[in-house]
């Protein structure tokens, strides 16, 4: 599903240079629940970003799903990211003048299907996370772990074979936290059927959250750019 | 990308609702200015042409000589003599009714003895054909136009006084056409004379001004008159063409005016697109391709485009209505050519003007929206993010490169008006795009200067600007150029009241001037005096001397020039009477002398020798009526009497080959001692008791030639007008941003014990800085633009080289509008930036 062959990544040039990652090997395959945990700057994100195509490795191999980020255009790694990667940010980034129900049906949209053709998608979604009846409230309308809720909805909406969640309580209290970790659970393993038949979905979560991480059946840990 | 589109984006537009108000305005009056320009000119060329193609029934070729000369009689005798040929001579003419009231008015004379006018007019006059049947019988009467006789009350059976060359005649009224068309007409005022009668009033025996025909072809009848111009019906006189070609020119101003929009508009989509940079990393982190992201965005804008531009033509209809009747003012002035005229919205100027003004959108949303889509979605939500230098190294080498190309094209390069507006806008361009940088490098050294202030507001607004070189430098800009076609166009005008005043006391003697038309009414009047009105004249107590001057058109090379004839031996008198220098220049070298006056040789004037590249020494051929004359080219003088070059010759010449003996104009001197007013009331007292007479002195002579001048700038002025208010709107679009975008910086700023007071103050200063510079933008680029490509484009034209003037007092007002109306445009914003809440600002995001 997911394969990291020597992977390193440097950011910056001369004295501002910074190795995120240093020669990393991973391998992930499908249905794993895996958290990645480390301390601050040790290349947690970077390796998310890495895994979904929004950033390319300075060296080595990413394989998503049999294909290699580095060998594929933008616009292949975007559609790749809109049908088989769901993306839960630490911040929740969603558009703040669209409505719950109108940011959860966004990605199908990109595919050229109306609003109205969306709306039972997205109000069954919303019921799933807990949020029936929050479709027409505005981002600034709800709480953080709301929020939160509505963009895991968002990151399902396409019912993608891979879900990434970079630090996705971060910003929530313990309570909140723990509701949103139920949730990913709950969808992280779900079972999604494709034109290769039915795949078990694949879970990368980055915390920094002992507890979370616990949750998690396979925990990779992460210091100064290497897995330990 | 349809959800995208009107989930999304819309409802953006819809938060920001007063910054698209502000776009979608501008864009309407740009597109409005475009629209009513375009319409106003149209509706004045459909009417003159109209006017031209009036009555012109079957007729599929007009035999002439020129607008400006007559065709014997006798050839209309030889054209029917070929097969099939129907011909039909016609006279043409501006006469004036004469005293008590004066009125100008379009004389045809149609040849009523054979069948011809009626083959070829008949089907066009209809039910009317009565009407001009009673002409046959009225022994010399005259049909007028129902507009005309309505005007002035004339009925059938009165007589109407008219200005025949050397006395008043009376001509008994026939008819009056009810024909719509013919009131349509030239302004309006038509009569019909049996066509030996209009040649007895205008004193034209013999000679008519055109021969319709059909029936033939173009080559038969060229064969039969190699001499003449064989055209099909509706080319307009070379004066309409010019009447014409002055309102043409603010369809020029009307593109500056969408200039100015278009940074308006890239202002607006920059911001637009910044602040939502994020929303777009989202949406690219999510799924969106690049070309969606574009997609939707330049979707985006095509709506607002459509939304401004459909508000546009609307504005732009109203406003052409107010137009037109400006342009026929302005052209009747010049020539009675147009009558009814009416803004009609067609198709093709609904087209046109949705195509410019979303042409105009796409255009300058373009660089932003492509930006935009190649947007890294990761470099923008990166909790993080690294604070990167401005730099436009690129734009400024970009900049200065366009700007060297532009003026060079501009200054060494003959281009059309079309052209060269192409190349001024390339210049605009490389300015815009070389301006962020200077901005940033003055900013940067006007900063520490303000640091040592004791009060900290016009540093901590300087300092507001610079976050945003680019929108400061585009804001400025904007309300520059808007600024600069003020300057621009009052440099022109500045320049050609220098040389017209430096022209008439260079060139002419005289006091008073007589003539037969009222100058104040139709500037190209060609009313005529008889030679004997000068006797007449210096036998006025009072009067010095007079001499007599006549000007008329003749064909030369394609065009129509002016021929200039003075009574020699009396100008120079005129000119000692009033210790004049030499005019022309070594005119009393006495080889030159005595060749101008045996009409050998000939001055000509310094446009003719740029349009024609005829210069002193050289020989040319003239064609008179009957004959071609040869003469020397004497030299080249400063002469501003006609666009298509003018020759100055000895009347006698014009008598002599021209077989003309009336004068257009009688110029006197007054003797010392002699009130002016009083000899002018005697004059007009004495020529004018049996004929349609003016009189004007010096003074009231210019205030005629700069009332045209002023008329034929008043709408550049107004276009001007509108545009400084788009770069206003630009301003408080821009420093509103600039508050919106520092909500929380403001905010801080309240936290730390920043006024309200000092707050308004602050970004009252922003506006200021952008005044102060658009000020002097306005003035630099003004005056640039007058001196370079204005001066450029009217020397291409007209071959006139305007001198360089500095309208300083324009330049001062313009300077002290700027600021104030910058300083008020911030007032709005910087109210709202006073009231913000502190605490939501600063949680502001």
């Amino acid at each position: 599903m997911l394969q990291f062959q020597n992977v390193t990544k440097v950011y910056g040039e001369g004295e501002q240079r910074v190795s995120a990652l240093r020669g990393i090997d991973l391998e992930v395959d499908a249905g794993e629940f895996i958290a990645i945990t480390g301390p601050s700057g040790c290349g947690k994100s970077t390796l998310l970003h890495l895994a979904c195509g929004l950033d390319l490795p300075t060296s080595g191999t990413v394989n998503v799903n049999g294909r290699k980020t580095l060998e594929m255009s933008d616009d292949n790694l975007t559609i790749m990211r809109r049908h088989e990667i769901g993306l839960v940010f630490q911040s929740f980034n969603l558009i703040p003048t669209l409505t719950a129900l109108e940011n959860i049906v966004l990605p199908s949209t990109l595919e050229g299907r109306s609003f109205a053709s969306l709306q039972d998608r997205g109000r069954e979604l919303l019921k799933q996370v807990k949020l029936a009846g929050r479709e027409d409230h505005y981002p600034d309308q709800l709480s953080g772990g709301e929020a939160q809720r509505v963009a895991i909805a968002r990151s399902l909406i396409m019912e993608p074979t891979i879900l990434l969640a970079d630090e996705p309580t971060g910003n929530l209290d313990s309570e909140s936290g723990q509701s949103i970790m139920d949730l990913l659970m709950e969808f992280g393993n779900q079972e999604i059927v494709t034109s290769n038949g039915p795949v078990k979905r694949t879970t990368l979560i980055v915390t920094h959250d002992e507890g979370i991480a616990n949750r998690a059946r396979r925990r990779i840990r992460l210091k100064d750019g290497k897995i330990l | 990308m349809r959800a995208l589109l009107f989930r999304y984006s819309l409802k953006h537009h819809l938060v920001h609702r007063f910054r698209l108000a502000m776009v979608v305005l501008s864009l309407a009056l740009g597109v409005a200015i475009f629209v009513s320009s375009y319409e106003s000119v149209i509706a004045a060329q459909d009417s003159i042409t109209a006017s031209a193609k009036t009555m012109v029934g079957k007729t599929q070729w007009q035999v002439s000589r020129g607008s400006s000369q007559a065709v014997p009689e006798t050839l209309v005798g030889a054209i029917r003599k070929l097969p099939n040929a129907i011909a039909a001579p016609i006279v043409e003419s501006t006469v004036t009714t004469g005293p008590p009231e004066s009125h100008s008015f379009l004389l045809f004379g149609l040849d009523l003895d054979s069948d011809a006018t009626a083959k070829l007019y008949g089907g066009d006059v209809g039910k009317d054909l009565g009407t001009f049947l009673a002409l046959k019988f009225s022994n010399g009467g005259i049909v007028v136009s129902k507009t005309f006789a309505e005007r002035h009350g004339l009925k059938v059976g009165q007589s109407i006084p008219l200005q025949a060359r050397s006395s008043v005649v009376k001509v008994p009224i026939a008819a009056i056409t009810q024909d719509p068309r013919i009131s349509a007409a030239g302004s309006g005022y038509v009569g019909f004379m049996e066509l030996h009668a209009a040649q007895a009033i205008l004193e034209t025996p013999g000679l008519v001004d055109r021969i319709d025909v059909s029936g033939v072809s173009k080559s038969d009848l060229a064969t039969i008159c190699p001499s003449c111009e064989v055209e099909a019906p509706g080319k307009l006189s070379s004066a309409a063409q010019d009447a014409l070609g002055r309102i043409h020119s603010l369809l020029g101003v009307s593109v500056i005016a969408l200039l100015v929009g278009v940074l308006l508009i890239y202002n607006s989509v920059q911001v637009s697109v910044l602040e939502r940079l994020k929303d777009i990393a989202i949406i690219r982190a999510i799924g969106a391709t690049r070309i969606q992201v574009f997609s939707f965005l330049l979707a985006e804008w095509l709506v607002i485009g459509i939304l401004g531009s459909s508000l546009g033509l609307g504005l732009g209809l109203l406003l052409a209505y107010a137009l037109l009747e400006y342009t026929k003012r302005t052209i009747n002035t010049m020539l009675p050519l147009m009558g009814e005229a009416h803004v009609s919205a067609t198709p093709l100027l609904l087209l046109a003007g949705l195509l410019v003004g979303v042409t105009t959108t796409l255009v300058a949303a373009y660089f932003p929206v492509q930006t935009a889509s190649r947007v890294r979605p990761l470099e923008i939500l990166r909790p993080y993010t690294f604070r990167r230098a401005h730099r436009y190294h690129v734009a400024f080498i970009v900049g200065v490169v366009l700007c060297i190309v532009g003026n060079f094209a501009i200054a060494k390069l003959s281009l059309s008006i079309a052209l060269g507006l192409c190349v001024t806008g390339i210049v605009f361009l490389g300015v815009a795009l070389l301006f962020p940088q200077i901005v940033l490098v003055v900013a940067n050294l006007g900063r520490p200067l303000l640091r040592k202030l004791k009060k900290p507001e016009p540093y901590l607004a300087l300092d507001g600007l610079i976050k945003t070189p680019h929108r400061t430098a585009f804001t400025m800009m904007t309300f520059g150029c808007a600024l600069a076609m003020t300057v621009a166009t009052e440099t022109l005008v500045e320049g050609f009241r220098v040389t017209t005043g430096q022209w008439m006391n260079s060139a002419f003697p005289f006091d008073i001037s007589v003539m037969g038309n009222d100058l104040a009414a139709n500037v190209y009047g060609n009313q005529v005096l008889p030679t004997s009105v000068v006797q007449q004249v210096e036998s006025i107590p009072g009067v010095q001397n007079a001499y007599g001057v006549r000007k008329l058109l003749t064909p030369f090379k394609g065009s129509d020039v002016m021929m200039i004839g003075f009574d020699i031996e009396r100008y120079q008198a005129a000119r000692k009477g009033k210790y004049m220098g030499d005019w022309p220049p070594h005119f009393s070298d006495p080889s030159k002398y005595s060749k101008f006056k045996e009409g050998k040789g000939i001055y000509i004037s310094t446009n003719f020798e740029s349009l024609y590249q005829v210069h002193p020494g050289d020989t040319i051929s003239m064609q008179a009526p009957l004959t071609t004359v040869q003469v020397q080219v004497l030299g080249a003088v400063d002469d501003l009497s006609w666009p298509h070059g003018a020759l100055i010759v000895n009347r006698e010449l014009i008598q002599s080959a021209w077989k003309d003996n009336m004068v257009s104009y009688v110029d006197m001197s007054v003797k010392p001692g002699f009130k002016l007013a009083e000899v002018k009331q005697a004059v007009i007292a004495k020529v004018g008791k049996d004929r349609s007479a003016f009189a004007f002195d010096r003074q009231e002579i210019r205030d005629v030639t700069d009332s045209v001048l002023e008329q034929a700038v008043q709408m550049a002025n107004l276009q001007a007008a509108i545009a400084v208010f788009i770069g206003l709107l630009g301003i408080v679009n821009a420093i509103w941003i600039g508050v919106m975008n520092r909500r929380k910086e403001i905010a801080l700023w309240r936290s730390i014990g920043v006024t309200r007071q000092q707050i308004v103050k602050i970004i009252l200063y922003e506006g200021f800085f952008v005044s102060v510079v658009a000020g002097l933008i306005g003035t630099i680029g003004g005056l640039y633009g007058g001196w370079v490509p204005l001066r450029s484009f009217s020397f291409d034209v007209t071959g006139y080289l305007y001198p360089i003037a500095v309208p300083w007092v324009h330049v001062i007002v313009v300077g002290c509008m700027a600021i104030v109306l910058g300083v008020l445009a911030g007032l709005l914003p910087a109210l709202h930036a006073a009231k913000l809440p502190i605490l939501e600002s600063i949680g502001y995001e």
